[in-house]
C-alpha cells in the first residue's frame, strides 16, 4: 500500500507501459519514399535555377541531398524544434487561415455582388459636395460694407490664396483649404444668386455665393464593380476565419 | 479630427436634404454662370464688367449673377485664373507594372492609381483600405521603364513568357495566400534577381528581346490609356510618364522621372537604363523627341541617395562641366524632387551647419542598399551654390532648377497622412513592426538579431527593425501655380519652375522678387497683379535695376487639417569669386513675435506636442504668414539665390503615431515630432555683367 501511494512508483510504472506500447506500435525505422514524382520536382527546381535539365549523375546527387535534408527535417520534428519558433508559428497560422478561407475565396456571382452592394450601401456613399464662389476681406466690417455696396464687392476684397471658384468640393476638401469654421458656416447657407455672409475662415472674412449643393449619394453599382468584388472577397475571407474560430474554439479549454 | 469632419459632413447632409429638387436642376447651369463670371472678372476691370452686363429684369442686381451661358455648356469648371491658383499633385507613382512594386505584392493598376488620387478607396496588398486625405489636382503614374509590365506576366503561369523563363520564385508570386505582410525569399529574389535573370536569358537566347519588348509596349500603351481615361481638363490632370532608373557603378542613384506634356504623340517604348545608364543619353533621346514635337522633362529624385553622383561637377565621361552640358541639362531638367518618402534632398547638417532645420528626415543610405551615401554632391542647396560658382568661373550654370515634392509610392497610392503612414513597399511595410516604429515580437526580434544584427537595434521596449524604412518620411507633394487645371497650364508651370514642394500637408506658398514692394503692396486688393507686373515669381531670374535693392513678397497659408504655421524663412545662397555662402533668414513669425535682428531668428512661439496623445498646443501658430522682405546684406555685385521655406508648428512623426496606437513609447533614436514644411523654387539674382 505504501508503494501504491508513492508518486515515484506510478511514474516508473507508467513510463514502462508507454515504452512497451510504443515499441509494439511504431516501425523500427521511419520510411523515406523516393518516387518518380519527387525526382521530377527536384529536377524541375534545379532546372529553373540552372536553366537546363540535370544529367542522371546530377539528379542522383540532387536526390541524395534531398534525402539528407529530409532526415534533418524529420530529426528536428522529433526534437520538437518548431515549438516556440515564431516564424514557423506564423507560417502555420497562415496555412490554416488559408484553408479556412478556401470556401469563401470563390469569385462572387453577379447576383451575390448585387446583394452585397445592397447590404453595404453606406460604405459606398459619395460625400455631399458644394460649389461656391467666394471673396475674401480683411475684416467682418469691410465684408459687410462690401455686401451693402452691391455693385462690385470685389473692389473691396483682398488678395486670397484660395481659389475664387470652387467646384464640387467635399467638406473635407473645403476644411483643408478654408478651415473647419468656414465649412460649418457654409453648410447652413442655401443656394442663391446673391452674395451671402460674412463668414469667417482661418484666413479672414468671406462673402460667398453658393452655386450648387449636391446631396450625398450612393456610388452606382457599375462604377464600383471592381472595388465591390475585392471588398466582397475580403469580407468573405474574414468571415470564414471568424466562423472557423467560433466553431473550433469550444474544443479548447482556456486556462488563465 | 476625423470625428469633427463627420460632424460637418452631417451638417451638410442635412442642409442638402432640406433643399428642393429645383436647386439640383438649376445647379449646373448656375455653376457655369459663375465660371463665365470669374473668367470675365479676371479678364476685365470690375467697372467694365458691370458695364458689359446684358440688361435683364433681375431684381436687386448683383452684377456677377446676370450673365447667361448657353445651356449646352454645363460642365462645371473653375475656369482660368490669370493670377494663378495653387494645384497639388504627385508626379512619382508606381503600380504593378513596376517589377519592384510587383515584388512588394502590389496588384493595383494605373487605373487604380488615378481612382485613388480622385478620392476613391483602393486596397493595400495586405488587404486594408487606402483613402487619400484630400484628393489631388494632378497625378502621374511613373512605372520603371525597364521591364515595364513584364514581371506581372512572368508570375502568371499561363503566359508564354513564364513558360519560357521558368523563374521558380516568380511563379504565382502574388497569389492570394501569399498576400501577407512581410518579406519572403521569393519576394527578395523577385526584387533583386528578376532583372539580371531576365537579361541573362535574353543574352543566352532563352527568350528574345523582341518578345520582352512587346510586353513592355503593351504595358506602356495601357499606361497611356489610363492617363487618357482619367484626364479631365479643368478638373483633374494626368500626365503620361515613367521612371528612368539608372545607377552609377558605386550604386549612387541617378533616377529620374520623365513626364510628357501631351499624350497624342509619344515614343512607342520608354528609354530605360537597359538602353543606357548615362543620363546624358536620356537627354539626347528627349532632345530628339522634342525635335519631332514630343515635349518632355525629366525630374531627378533621391539625389540624397546618390553618394555624390547626382550633382557632381564632372560629366559621365569624367570631364569638367561645360556650357553644352549645362544647356542640355537645364533644357531637360528644370525641376528636382526635394522631398519624398525616401527622405529630404534639400540639405544635410554636414553641408549646412548653421541651419538648425537641416537635419529633417535625413535618409542616409544609397537607394535600395544599406550603404552610406556621401552628402557632398547629393543635396540641392549645395548644387545651387555650385552652379553659381560655375558661373563665377565663366561656365554656364548646370544646376538652375526648381523644386517639387513627390511620394514615390510603390502601391499606386500616395500616402499623405502622417497619422496613418503605411510606407511605400506594400507588404514589406504593411505593419509598424516591419516599418520599425514599434518593437518586433520577442521571437522575431531574437531571430533578426541572429540573422541580420546590423539591421536590429535594441531599446528598453524590445528589438526594433532598423533597416531603411524607419528613416523614411510620410512625404511629399508637388505644388504648382497654374491658370487652370489642364496639362498645358500645369506643364507650363513646370517649365517656368513656378512650383513648390511640401512634405505632405497642403501648405500654399507664394514668392515674388522685384523692386519697390512695400507693406501697402501687401494690403492692396490687387497685390498679386502688382507682384506679377513689378516682379518675378518663384523659379525666375531677377535682373538688376540701377541702384535698386530688390524686395521680396513671401506669403504662406496653412493646411487647416494640419498644424498652423510657425515661421516663414528665406534661404539665401551666394557666391563670391566661386566661394559658396549660405544663410537662413526668418522673415515672418507667428503670434506677433519679432525677428531678432542679430540672429535673424523668430522668438520661440512655445508650440508643443503632447506625446501621450499627439495633441498639439492650442493658441500658438498662424493661419498665414505674409511679409515684404529686403535682404539686409544685399550686394548688387554678387550672384545669389533666394527661396522660401515655411515651417509648421511641431506635430507627431508617423512613427510616434504608430507607437502610441500600439502602446509603446516613441522610438528613442528618431525624433518624436517633426515640423512639416514647404519649399518654393528659388529666385536667382543675376548681377549686371561687366
Amino acid at each position: 500500500m505504501e508503494l501504491m501511494r508513492s508518486h515515484v512508483f506510478w511514474f516508473v510504472a507508467l513510463g514502462i507501459l508507454i515504452f512497451v506500447v510504443d515499441e509494439q506500435v511504431s516501425d523500427p525505422l521511419d520510411t523515406i519514399v523516393v518516387d518518380a514524382a519527387l525526382e521530377r520536382n527536384v529536377a524541375a527546381l534545379w532546372a529553373a535555377q540552372i536553366q537546363r535539365e540535370p544529367t542522371a549523375a546530377e539528379l542522383a546527387s540532387l536526390v541524395q541531398d534531398w534525402i539528407a535534408e529530409e532526415i534533418w527535417y524529420r530529426e528536428s520534428v522529433l526534437l520538437n524544434l518548431a515549438e516556440g519558433d515564431e516564424i514557423i508559428r506564423r507560417r502555420m497560422i497562415q496555412k490554416m487561415q488559408f484553408i479556412a478561407e478556401q470556401e469563401a475565396a470563390s469569385t462572387p456571382t453577379d447576383a451575390e455582388l448585387r446583394a452585397y452592394y445592397q447590404a453595404n450601401q453606406s460604405r459606398y456613399e459619395l460625400p455631399s459636395t458644394i460649389s461656391f464662389e467666394h471673396l475674401q476681406f480683411q475684416s467682418r466690417d469691410i465684408a459687410i460694407a462690401a455686401l451693402g455696396a452691391g455693385e462690385s464687392p470685389e473692389a473691396m476684397a483682398q488678395s486670397s490664396m484660395l481659389s475664387r471658384v470652387n467646384v464640387r468640393q467635399s467638406p473635407r476638401e473645403i476644411t483643408s483649404a478654408f478651415g473647419p469654421d468656414f465649412t460649418r458656416s457654409l453648410g447652413i447657407l442655401e443656394v442663391a444668386e446673391n452674395w451671402q455672409g460674412a463668414i469667417q475662415s482661418n484666413f479672414g472674412w468671406h462673402l460667398v455665393k453658393v452655386l450648387e449643393l449636391n446631396a450625398p449619394a450612393i456610388a452606382p453599382f457599375e462604377d464600383i464593380r471592381t472595388e465591390l468584388g475585392a471588398d466582397y472577397l475580403y469580407d468573405a475571407r474574414m468571415k470564414a476565419q471568424e466562423d472557423f474560430i467560433d466553431q473550433v474554439r469550444p474544443n479548447y479549454d482556456i486556462v488563465r | 479630427m476625423k470625428q469633427r469632419t463627420l460632424v460637418y459632413f452631417s451638417a451638410l447632409i442635412l442642409t442638402a436634404c432640406g433643399g428642393e429638387s429645383d436647386t439640383v436642376n438649376t445647379g449646373s447651369a448656375t455653376v457655369s454662370d459663375a465660371v463665365a463670371d470669374a473668367s470675365a472678372a479676371t479678364a476685365a476691370a470690375p467697372a467694365e464688367t458691370a458695364a458689359a452686363q446684358p440688361a435683364e429684369a433681375v431684381p436687386p442686381p448683383p452684377p456677377l449673377s446676370q450673365m447667361t451661358m448657353p445651356t449646352d455648356i454645363i460642365t462645371a469648371q473653375p475656369g482660368k485664373n490669370a493670377t494663378r491658383t495653387a494645384l497639388f499633385g504627385d508626379l512619382h507613382v508606381h503600380t504593378s507594372y513596376s517589377y519592384d512594386a510587383f515584388a512588394f505584392g502590389t496588384l493595383a493598376t494605373p487605373y487604380d492609381a488615378y481612382r485613388y488620387a480622385l478620392g476613391e478607396t483602393i486596397k493595400n496588398p495586405a488587404g486594408f483600405d487606402m483613402t487619400i486625405r484630400v484628393p489631388l489636382d494632378f497625378y502621374a503614374v511613373t512605372d520603371h521603364g525597364e521591364f515595364l509590365g513584364v514581371s506581372r506576366q512572368v508570375a502568371d503561369p499561363t503566359t508564354e513568357i513564364s513558360k519560357l523563363l521558368q523563374l521558380g520564385y516568380m511563379q504565382n508570386l502574388n497569389a492570394p495566400e501569399k498576400q501577407v505582410p512581410g518579406g519572403t525569399r521569393e519576394r527578395t529574389q523577385a526584387f533583386r534577381e528578376f532583372a539580371p535573370d531576365t537579361l541573362r536569358m535574353i543574352a543566352n537566347g532563352t527568350v528574345t528581346q523582341d518578345f520582352v519588348d512587346d510586353i513592355t509596349r503593351d504595358a506602356w500603351a495601357d499606361t497611356i490609356a489610363a492617363a487618357e481615361q482619367y484626364n479631365k481638363p479643368g478638373e483633374f490632370t494626368t500626365f503620361v510618364g515613367y521612371e528612368y532608373t539608372a545607377t552609377a557603378d558605386d550604386r549612387g542613384n541617378l533616377h529620374r522621372n520623365v513626364i510628357f506634356r501631351d499624350a497624342d504623340k509619344l515614343p512607342a517604348v520608354p528609354f530605360s537604363r537597359l538602353h543606357s545608364r548615362n543620363p546624358e543619353a536620356l537627354w539626347d533621346w528627349m532632345d530628339g523627341l522634342r525635335a519631332e514635337g514630343v515635349e518632355s522633362l525629366a525630374i531627378p529624385h533621391n539625389s540624397n541617395g546618390s553618394n555624390g553622383q547626382m550633382f557632381k561637377l564632372v560629366d559621365w565621361a569624367g570631364n569638367p562641366l561645360d556650357d553644352a552640358y549645362a544647356d542640355q541639362r537645364t533644357r531637360n531638367e528644370p525641376l528636382i524632387e526635394i522631398t519624398q518618402i525616401k527622405g529630404t534632398s534639400e540639405t544635410h547638417p554636414m553641408l549646412s551647419d548653421t541651419d538648425e532645420w537641416a537635419g529633417f528626415e535625413i535618409m542616409p543610405y544609397r537607394i535600395a542598399t544599406n550603404l552610406f551615401s556621401e552628402p557632398s554632391g547629393s543635396y540641392a542647396r549645395q548644387a545651387l551654390l555650385n552652379g553659381m560658382s560655375q558661373e563665377d568661373k565663366g561656365v554656364k550654370n548646370p544646376f538652375e532648377f526648381g523644386f517639387v515634392g513627390a511620394s514615390d509610392t510603390h502601391m499606386a497610392a500616395m500616402p499623405d497622412d502622417e497619422t496613418d503612414f503605411y510606407g511605400k513597399r506594400g507588404l514589406l511595410d504593411a505593419n509598424p513592426q516591419l516599418q520599425g516604429a514599434v518593437p518586433l515580437s520577442p521571437e522575431a526580434g531574437a531571430q533578426l538579431l541572429e540573422t541580420s544584427p546590423e539591421l536590429a537595434r535594441e531599446f528598453e521596449a524590445g528589438i526594433y527593425n532598423s533597416a531603411a524604412p524607419i528613416t523614411w518620411a510620410a512625404s511629399g507633394i508637388a505644388g504648382v501655380w497654374a491658370e487652370e487645371n489642364t496639362r498645358e497650364s500645369i506643364y507650363n508651370a513646370f517649365r517656368r519652375k513656378e512650383t513648390f514642394a511640401t512634405t505632405g500637408t497642403r501648405i500654399k506658398v507664394r514668392f515674388f522678387g522685384g523692386y519697390g514692394f512695400t507693406d501697402s503692396t501687401l494690403a492692396a486688393p490687387d497685390m498679386i497683379e502688382t507682384a506679377y507686373r513689378d516682379g518675378v515669381p518663384m523659379g525666375s531670374d531677377l535682373l538688376p535695376a540701377s541702384g535698386g535693392v530688390p524686395s521680396f513678397i513671401a506669403w504662406a497659408t496653412q493646411d487647416a487639417l494640419s498644424a498652423p504655421l510657425q515661421r516663414l524663412q528665406i534661404v539665401k545662397g551666394w557666391t563670391v569669386a566661386g566661394e559658396p555662402h549660405e544663410k537662413v533668414f526668418d522673415v515672418a513669425c507667428s503670434d506677433g513675435l519679432a525677428v531678432d535682428p542679430q540672429t535673424h531668428r523668430c522668438l520661440d512661439n512655445g508650440a508643443s506636442v503632447n506625446l501621450q496623445d499627439c495633441a498639439i498646443s492650442a493658441g500658438s501658430g498662424a493661419a498665414e504668414l505674409k511679409t515684404v522682405w529686403t535682404d539686409p546684406e544685399f550686394d548688387p555685385a554678387v550672384r545669389a539665390f533666394y527661396y522660401v521655406r515655411v515651417l509648421e508648428n511641431p506635430t507627431c512623426r508617423w512613427s510616434t503615431w504608430d507607437a502610441l496606437r500600439e502602446g509603446f513609447p516613441p522610438r528613442p533614436d528618431f525624433p518624436a515630432t517633426i515640423q512639416e514644411r514647404a519649399y518654393t523654387s528659388p529666385i536667382w539674382f543675376r548681377p549686371a555683367t561687366g
